[in-house]
């Protein structure tokens, strides 16, 4: 019988304090029922026949296998990947926000990206990890095997939330720190200047990089359920505004939608994975959803 | 439609502008709030301003219709519905004035039975005693204009004798106001009554008959005719005799009798020792109705003191006073009572004429039908919804109060 419970609660798995533990139960959580490796190399190598079954993609059949023999075979390869991964994790103080729930942006990030980290060290890749604000914090080199992994989930760990964001600078030394065709995984609420931050992504997209943008909210900040008089107090400017709650959800909610909105359009626009993460959610649900977005992505 | 009872109640609507005011005016304390970014928080204008929207709506509200239904129940609301008028209208409110004046003490019985029937027959009922109708009338007009809607109606019960009722006092009875007038003891439309015979100033009893008739009386004195007065007075002087049968004629002294004959006599001028006393009865009986007399006994300075005896079948009386004193007169008076038997009653005065049954038919009038103005004083009233429903909205109120605070 699985341990693994059905569904994996941010708050939970943040209690854990291994890194490596919560990583664990979030992929074993999240990758049952997944036929493949969401996460493709560049090349692949003839393993054996196996019969055909029904769900198996016809690409794989055998066509003049079966016309010698009147059976259906699929082939099965083993993927002899050279992925190289970046996991871009913004640890400026607006991702250390918890709202009402007891995991803040940052936790939610730093448990996402140690589980798609342990996804890509499990089938054999390397993974690195740059953490950023206004500039790059932290940084561990793509590498494969585990230690390396424990290194990078230890490195992980000692992230905490400061200063304030400027995506664009981080991006790019991100981009270039992978030094050839690879996969940047950008877990951010991206609070930064859009423009920048898109050009930024889209230079990365036309040096090949493969990019995946994880936009990581709390739920307050999408619905701004606040009464009455606030002094509302930017994490990272240290500004403040006066406002009432309940007279400005409105105008609040239209231009937040927007601004996700726009977020979701460019990320179209550029072939980028765009997945919105909300800290509420549970992170088996979150992951799930965009490696089962990727697989299809693969599969077409 | 609804109509209002105590529509100075809804004054308190000034009470709604206490929630209004306490949402819009109270001074809130900014909660700072550590927030990631201010980029989609526009600053409100009104946000350091004291006046506001209030937060929430719905308890806002639902705050505000408790308080103004509770003033409309307070309001005491009367939904006026046809089945409602209709059903007034089938209710008798019935106000009973009966007379007690001192001819109705006989038939202070009767009148309580009538009045006891009228009361038990109307759905409200209430009993006015009035020595004097008029104002009984005014009494019933006025504690009927309070009664609960019915069709309204004053009943007087009184053996009416002329000049009890007024139509000055039926008309300050409203015109919506049935009127009905029941009789006790019958009615004496029109008749002549014997009086007491009274003493003349030539010593000569004469009787009044007074004649009743319509809106009028008169009175016709006959001499009573004999060839004897009954009384003879024996003065010191014809002078002192005339003048002391002015005097008590004046007094209305009952008349003498020819066949009870009486001789007064004053300062002994006739005394006659030795005569035999009182052979009569009458006689007997005038002298101990004389010696009791305490009107004589009373208002005589002096009593004079009086023999009585019997000469020849008259009763002689010597009174030990002189003639022309005031001891005298009172003296010659009280024989003539004493032998009447009593203060006489020269018309008969309790015994007047009664308005005709016609004229009381004139005066009725049966009930109008119930107005829409007498809503004002009705029982019931639709209140209790109203406070029903203010009791259900504050069940909601709570339950929307929790469920905001969880």
């Amino acid at each position: 019988m699985s341990a693994t419970p059905r569904t994996l609660d941010p708050a939970l798995l943040a209690s854990i304090g291994d890194l490596e533990l919560a990583a664990r139960l979030t992929v074993e959580g999240t990758i049952s029922g997944l036929h493949r490796s969401p996460f493709h190399g560049y090349s692949a190598e003839f393993s054996q026949y196996r019969h055909y079954r029904a769900g198996d993609d016809l690409k794989y059949i055998d066509w003049k296998l079966f016309a010698r023999t009147d059976r259906i075979y699929t082939k099965q390869f083993r993927e002899t990947t050279n992925l190289r991964a970046l996991a871009a994790v913004d640890a400026s103080a607006s991702m250390g926000y918890c709202g009402s729930g007891a995991v803040s942006k940052l936790d939610y990030a730093r448990i996402l990206a140690a589980a798609l980290a342990f996804l890509v060290v499990r089938q054999g890749d390397a993974v690195g990890l740059v953490a950023y604000d206004a500039v790059v914090r932290r940084y561990v080199a793509a590498r494969t095997g585990q230690p390396h992994l424990r290194s990078l989930l230890v490195a992980l760990s000692a992230v905490e939330p400061a200063g304030s964001t400027q995506s664009a600078a981080a991006l790019r030394r991100a981009s270039e720190l992978l030094d050839r065709r690879g996969l940047l995984l950008v877990l951010s609420d991206l609070y930064d200047e859009d423009d920048a931050v898109e050009a930024e992504l889209r230079r990365a997209t036309r040096m090949g990089h493969e990019i995946a943008v994880f936009h990581v909210l709390a739920r307050e900040e999408i619905e701004f359920p606040f009464r009455g008089d606030m002094q509302i107090e930017d994490l990272e400017t240290g500004r403040t505004v006066l406002t009432h709650g309940p007279t400005q959800a409105g105008g609040y909610r239209e231009r937040f939608d927007a601004f996700l909105e726009r977020w979701r359009t460019r990320c179209a626009a550029q072939g980028i994975d765009y997945t919105r993460v909300v800290t509420d959610m549970p992170l088996d649900r979150a992951l799930r959803g965009y490696l089962l977005k990727r697989t299809r992505s693969a599969a077409q | 439609m609804i109509a209002w009872q105590n529509p100075s109640a809804f004054i308190a609507l000034v009470a709604l502008a206490g929630p209004i005011l306490i949402h819009l005016l109270q001074r809130r304390r900014a909660t700072r709030l550590l927030f990631p970014t201010d980029r989609f928080i526009r600053a409100s204008p009104t946000g350091a301003v004291r006046l506001r929207a209030p937060d929430d709506r719905l308890l806002f509200l639902l705050r505000l219709a408790i308080v103004a239904l509770a003033v409309c129940a307070v309001a005491q609301p009367v939904v006026l519905t046809s089945g409602r008028m209709r059903a007034w209208d089938s209710t008798v409110a019935r106000a009973v004035v009966v007379d007690v004046s001192g001819s109705m003490a006989p038939l202070a019985r009767d009148a309580a039975a009538v009045a006891d029937d009228e009361m038990r027959s109307a759905a409200i009922a209430f009993r006015i005693d009035a020595g004097d109708l008029d104002e009984g009338l005014r009494r019933a007009a006025a504690g009927l204009t309070h009664a609960p809607p019915a069709r309204r109606e004053v009943v007087v019960i009184s053996d009416f004798q002329r000049g009890a009722l007024t139509p000055q006092a039926l008309g300050a009875v409203h015109a919506t106001v049935g009127v009905r007038f029941v009789r006790v003891g019958g009615a004496v439309d029109g008749r002549t009554i014997d009086g007491t015979p009274l003493l003349g100033i030539d010593g000569v009893a004469r009787r009044p008959f007074v004649a009743v008739e319509g809106d009028h009386t008169s009175v016709v004195w006959q001499r009573v005719s004999s060839a004897s007065s009954g009384l003879t007075v024996r003065a010191a002087t014809e002078m002192d005799r005339s003048r002391l049968l002015k005097a008590v004629a004046a007094s209305g002294a009952p008349g003498p009798s020819p066949e009870q004959p009486v001789v007064v006599t004053f300062g002994g001028v006739d005394a006659a020792v030795g005569q035999p006393a009182l052979a009569r009865r009458w006689m007997l009986e005038t002298v101990l109705r004389l010696r009791n007399d305490p009107d004589l006994v009373r208002t005589i300075d002096a009593t004079p003191a009086i023999l009585a005896r019997s000469q020849d079948d008259a009763l002689v009386l010597d009174v030990q006073a002189a003639s022309d004193s005031y001891p005298a007169a009172a003296a010659l008076r009280g024989v003539l009572t004493a032998r009447h038997g009593g203060a006489a009653r020269a018309y008969g005065e309790y015994e007047v004429a009664t308005i005709d049954g016609l004229q009381l038919a004139a005066w009725s009038r049966s009930a109008g039908q119930v107005q829409v103005a007498m809503w004002r004083h009705a029982n019931r009233n639709e209140a209790r919804w109203f406070w029903g429903l203010v009791l259900g909205l504050l069940a909601v109120e709570t339950f929307v109060r929790a469920r905001a605070r969880s």
